[in-house]
């Protein structure tokens, strides 16, 4: 090498200016930075899988809920219909129609032409030679099936299954297929209703026209049918009556297979479709022809003629707007919360990294440098955590959705498979990873603004807080708390959810003052409290970190248990789908002939024939009816409301627009279906419709009279309300102006129904009523058993259900709407979660301190302190960032539920606050358990000991 | 001795350093002055906190001064922002430190290139001089080696390397023996030896007298204060014999 002296000095370039440019040292200083992460990542293996843990794991769920949906979008997409077709392993599955017809790829959207009918001859000749044709099997009508005192209804398909294409559409076979007459194979959930197994002895028996049958079927075997067999179960040809199945012609069976010794390609499948069929082609859903999307009616060799292309709905540009911002709010406060958790292993990384850092900048290194080569950890380790998790997710959805007990929850195989990668997990992964940066960005302020010098020397001198920092915070927390005001009474999620960003925010910049302001009672505290407060004081950055992400578990817990309480106890109180084993009965009341005409039913018979139906299922079953109130003439919809203000169905409790009044909260289901928001009921029926704690007798008393009664606020002005009917023309569609009426009303704020008004057949006969509204064509009945359902019997509904068949009634009743108390559940769920993040912040936060006071510590065990001091230590630092995190956690959990209250409980505005109340089992366990828990587990985990070493300089 | 160029490399006028104020006050440096020019080495010896390392820390702009200037390369460090200051680390002035000194996730030639690549040079380019600047020491072996598979000798041969790679011509060590046995610890003020006398200039923290007999000058620092400056006219050699 070259002697100095014998170079000549170097040019100078003036230090302010890069040698290379500005963008290539940027790029170096970079490079440099992630070399520095990605070893130091490795190196320290725990804390890496720590972060990855932190940030992966909740990219991993949400990714894994995005592949789901987008499974259970593709289930109900039409290539997922023709896969259930298909299932049984036929080439093509043909509908034969009334002549030629038009179909799209998959059948979904098919067109019938003027044309010859078709015949087995020329569907078969449009197929390719050779190829053979399976009819699906005839069908029974519903049948009542009974094992003793269990009864089901029930269809069974009449064949000798003895095609492999129709074997095909059954699952998980247990037994055989019946092979005699007298036998029967059960679809296995029917056969567990009956309670019925292979050997056992099953009677069924007809209605109507088969009120004679009676059969006696033994059980051969079991197994789970695809719904495209349309029935529950197999017996032998011949052994019972025959219904015509729902085909297009009666001259051919509804359904052929097809069994072809070459593909069915498209050319077949419009061959068949001249012919006068509809074909469900594999070689077609394998490998569509690429000249036609799905779901547009497709010809030879592209779409027909004014074929819509596949509609994308425009979402309305406030809507988006709206959503987008709320899907930024919720962002934010997912990154936020990542960020605190993550961020005291980043902490704890600083620290190990000081005399890297120091050494850097002794090399050159600036504030800046220094900054990046801390944030480069955060992107290492953030992009490592967030793509590794969307893999994983990935990868899982991709086996879940291979095994079929997962999909049957909502498909039967046949799903297509998993996209290659959705759009939407770039958004989940880029989140992750700005939610790791994020993490680092504290640190990496620090590691800027430290001395070199200090840090070489390991010393770590105690920053000065600086004043603004507790008023900003406080600030911050006090408008994040007016702004969550103003969203609940503006019922604006967005606006709320700024509000609880604001008020985390406000209690991150808030925390340290609040570590030194608990630090000075350390004097008063035995030694090794002493020494662990003070010392979390001294380090307030990593303690400030893992006491917020302690605190937001805390406030999640307590705020969700205080408010789930007082919808719990609102819903109680008010809730009609609450009160136990209420089911809900669809009242026939619309019927339609073979041409799909309205035909005309005698509703009062309907209604009489229903509730004998349920009384002879119970005879002291309570029944209660709701008929949907329509305008006079041709139906569309009647609004209740004030002014221009209408009370629209919601089904969360969260409206979107601030211009419909809040009118439901928790919508049970929406059973009522219709527009309407006005219900006719009996006065009688008040007591199941409103529930126990409403005023009964006041309510009854106004229905008597043809008083209306409202069940929102806002909905009664000046002792009235308005209802506001509309119409349309059924061949136009054009709408008529709308015509009001009011009716003389009173609130009644308890018993909410989805509904908001119950007028009475009083109401309804005053004659300005009358000329605006009628009773219209839907209706339900509420319906509670005399005592409740056991396991050694059928159930409520088994029962009704029963009846009905036998009645040939053709009403349909859902299960009982019982709501299942999950209070334990909440509470266990969210003390565990609290539990586990202070777990996980407390150790990490007490390694931290035991690291950084291993000199402090082998001054003690030298001046002969017991080697559990310095348990206690870590046990005392432990509970303490824990119990700080909790307290400050559970107090601010309250607030926000109080805030939240207005908007859980039907948005009555604040006077529902005599539901609220403190969940004191849940804060009890939160604020003194976890504390405790988390002591006694650094005390497990932390050492006695400590080699006695040469302290280090300081 | 070689022959020393004239402009000093290194240059502190009057230079006072004090910590903090009113009764916790410092004085670290009290009217320091000193220069060292290229081809030569400073030894800078005298009890514990008399301020040696602090003399050090401004001399590389680790530290700034409360009264006085520091030049390096003529270019005085008062006048320059911090970002500056780090820049005249990269280029001009090399730290070598009692131990720790190398950043344990980078190999050798990793640490040594350190400074030209935060400099922004090239990774193939910083690499290749690194390379060199270990050929300088002798362990150029050593490159792709982490600092926990070298001893401590060959980890202060690489910190010394890097001090000097590029261009710098100011290498500021601080009791660079001190974690060293005796026999290592004495190549490694032979290599700091030759490296001075191939022109660059030498500031040599140390508070032992063989180690001190290495320098050409020793400046002798109590309570901040030069209180004695000497000039040494034995050779390298005969300062290990005496050793």
């Amino acid at each position: 090498m070259t002697a100095l002296l014998d170079r000549p000095p170097a040019p100078v370039t003036p230090p302010s200016v890069p040698r290379h440019g500005r963008v290539r040292t940027w790029l170096a200083q970079w490079r440099v930075a992630l070399r520095l992460a990605r070893r130091d990542a490795w190196r320290s293996k725990g804390r890496s899988v720590l972060v990855l843990l932190i940030v992966g794991l909740p990219v991993m769920i949400v990714s894994g809920v995005i592949l789901w949906g987008y499974q259970s979008i593709a289930a109900n997409q039409p290539r997922a219909y023709a896969e259930l077709w298909l299932q049984g392993g036929a080439d093509a599955v043909i509908n034969p129609q009334t002549g030629p017809v038009e179909q799209s790829l998959y059948g979904d959207v098919t067109n019938t032409l003027t044309g010859p009918a078709p015949t087995e001859a020329t569907i078969w000749a449009a197929l390719p030679e050779g190829s053979r044709l399976v009819a699906m099997p005839e069908l029974t009508p519903q049948l009542i099936l009974e094992n003793g005192e269990w009864g089901v209804t029930g269809g069974f398909a009449l064949s000798e299954m003895a095609d492999p294409m129709l074997r095909g559409y059954w699952r998980n076979l247990e037994g055989t297929f019946p092979r005699a007459r007298g036998q029967v194979l059960l679809d296995a959930s029917l056969a567990r209703r009956l309670h019925a197994g292979i050997g056992s002895t099953i009677t069924v028996s007809g209605t109507g026209d088969q009120r004679s049958l009676r059969r006696d079927l033994l059980v051969v075997g079991t197994a789970d049918p695809n719904p495209m067999f349309w029935s529950t179960g197999v017996v032998w040809p011949g052994e019972l009556p025959v219904v015509e199945a729902p085909g297009a012609t009666s001259a051919l069976p509804p359904v052929y297979l097809v069994d072809s010794p070459t593909p069915i390609t498209w050319d077949v499948v419009r061959q068949v479709n001249k012919a006068g069929a509809f074909v469900t082609s594999r070689a077609v859903v394998d490998d569509p022809p690429t000249f036609c999307t799905p779901s547009v009616v497709c010809l030879d060799d592209g779409p027909a003629p004014g074929a819509m292309p596949d509609m994308v709905s425009q979402p309305t540009s406030p809507d988006a707007a709206r959503e987008a911002a709320l899907g930024g709010v919720v962002v934010v406060l997912v990154i936020l919360q990542i960020a605190l958790l993550a961020g005291p292993a980043f902490a704890v990384q600083l620290r190990r990294r000081q005399r890297e850092l120091g050494l850097v900048g002794a090399s050159g290194g600036d504030a800046k440098v220094l900054r990046r080569t801390v944030l480069a950890s955060g992107v290492v380790l953030g992009v490592a955590a967030s793509v590794g998790g969307a893999a994983l997710a990935w990868i899982a959805t991709a086996v879940a959705t291979k095994n079929e007990t997962l999909l049957s929850t909502f498909s039967f195989p046949g799903v297509p498979p998993l996209p290659p990668f959705p759009r939407e997990l770039l958004g989940v992964i880029a989140v992750g990873i700005v939610a790791s940066i994020a993490a680092a960005l504290v640190p990496a302020v620090v590691a800027g603004r430290g001395d070199v010098v200090d840090t070489l020397r390991g010393r770590r001198p105690l920053p000065a807080l600086r004043r603004s920092l507790p008023v900003a915070g406080l600030g911050t927390g006090l408008v994040g708390l007016a702004v969550m005001v103003y969203g609940v009474l503006q019922l604006d999620p967005v606006i709320l959810g700024v509000g609880v960003v604001l008020g985390e925010l406000g209690i991150v910049l808030l925390m340290p003052w609040i570590i030194v302001q608990t630090g000075r009672f350390g004097g008063r505290l035995p030694l090794s409290a002493r020494l662990a407060v003070r010392d979390s004081g001294r380090h307030r950055m990593r303690t400030a970190a893992a006491a917020c992400a302690v605190a937001a578990a805390a406030a999640a817990a307590v705020g969700v248990s205080a408010a789930y309480g007082a919808t719990a106890t609102y819903a109680t109180s008010t809730d009609v789908a609450t009160l136990p084993d209420v089911s809900v009965v669809y009242l026939p009341l619309e019927q339609y002939d073979e041409t799909g005409q309205l035909v005309p039913v005698d509703a009062d018979r309907v209604i009489a024939d229903t509730r004998a139906v349920i009384r002879a299922a119970d005879p002291g079953a309570r029944t209660a009816l709701l008929r949907d109130v329509a305008p006079a003439g041709r139906p569309q919809s009647v609004q209740a409301g004030a002014g221009n203000v209408s009370c629209g169905p919601v089904d969360t409790g969260i409206l979107t627009d601030p211009t419909q009044v809040p009118c439901a909260g928790r919508q049970p289901k929406s059973y009522l279906g219709s527009n309407s928001a006005v219900v006719e009921v009996s006065p009688d029926d008040l007591p199941l419709i409103l529930g126990p704690t409403a005023p009964l007798d006041e309510a009854r008393a106004a229905l008597e009279q043809g008083t209306a009664v409202v069940l929102q606020p806002h909905g009664v002005v000046g002792g009235k309300v308005t209802l506001t009917a509309s119409w349309s023309d059924p061949e136009t569609g054009a709408m008529s102006e709308p015509r009001s009426v009011d009716v003389p009303a009173i609130e009644v704020l308890q018993g909410t129904l989805p509904a908001t008004v119950l007028v009475s057949e009083q109401t309804l006969a005053r004659p300005e009523v009358a000329k605006v509204l009628g009773v219209g064509t839907s209706g339900l009945m509420l319906a509670q058993p005399s005592e409740a359902d056991s396991p050694d019997r059928p159930t409520f509904v088994e029962r009704v259900n029963l009846e009905m068949a036998r009645a040939e009634l053709g009403a349909g009743v859902s299960e009982p709407l019982t709501q299942v108390d999950q209070t334990l559940i909440v509470l266990l769920a969210g003390v565990g979660a609290t539990a586990l993040l202070a777990l996980l912040a407390g150790l990490m936060v007490t390694a931290l301190a035991l690291a950084d006071g291993r000199a402090d510590h082998a001054t003690l065990q030298a001046v002969g302190a017991a080697p559990r001091v310095r348990r206690r230590i870590a046990a005392a630092t432990a509970g303490y960032v824990a119990g700080l995190g909790c307290l400050v956690g559970a107090a601010s959990g309250l607030i926000g539920s109080y805030v939240l209250l207005p908007l859980l409980t039907d948005g009555r505005g604040f006077g529902a606050s005599h539901t609220w109340s403190v969940p004191w089992p849940m804060v009890g366990l939160i604020v003194v358990a976890v504390p405790l828990l988390t002591a006694g587990a650094a005390w497990l985990t932390t050492r006695s000991r400590v080699p006695l070493t040469r302290r280090m300089d300081s | 001795m070689t022959e020393m160029q004239t402009a000093p490399v290194l240059e502190l006028r009057d230079v006072t350093r004090i910590h903090g104020s009113g009764v916790t006050a410092v004085h670290a440096l009290r009217g320091v002055s000193l220069s060292v020019c290229a081809g030569e080495l400073v030894a800078v010896m005298g009890p514990s906190g008399s301020g040696k390392s602090t003399l050090l820390n401004v001399a590389g702009g680790l530290d700034s001064v409360t009264t006085g200037a520091v030049l390096v390369e003529g270019v005085d460090l008062a006048t320059l922002s911090a970002s500056d200051l780090a820049a005249v680390r990269r280029r001009a002035a090399g730290y070598v430190f009692q131990d720790l000194n190398l950043i344990p996730t980078l190999t050798a030639a990793e640490n040594v290139a350190l400074p030209l690549e935060l400099d922004g040079g090239s990774v193939r380019e910083s690499r290749r001089r690194a390379v060199e600047s270990l050929a300088a020491v002798g362990v150029e072996e050593l490159a792709a080696r982490y600092p926990d598979e070298m001893s401590g000798g060959q980890q202060q041969r690489v910190a010394i390397a890097r001090a000097l790679v590029g261009d710098r011509r100011l290498v500021l060590a601080d009791e660079p023996t001190g974690a060293l046995d005796s026999e290592t610890g004495e190549a490694v003020l032979r290599l700091l030896r030759r490296r001075v006398d191939e022109g660059a200039a030498g500031v040599l923290v140390t508070h032992e007298s063989r180690h001190a007999a290495w320098a050409d000058r020793v400046v002798f620092l109590r309570d901040g204060t030069v209180v004695d400056s000497t000039s040494y006219s034995v050779d390298a050699d005969a300062a290990g014999a005496l050793s």
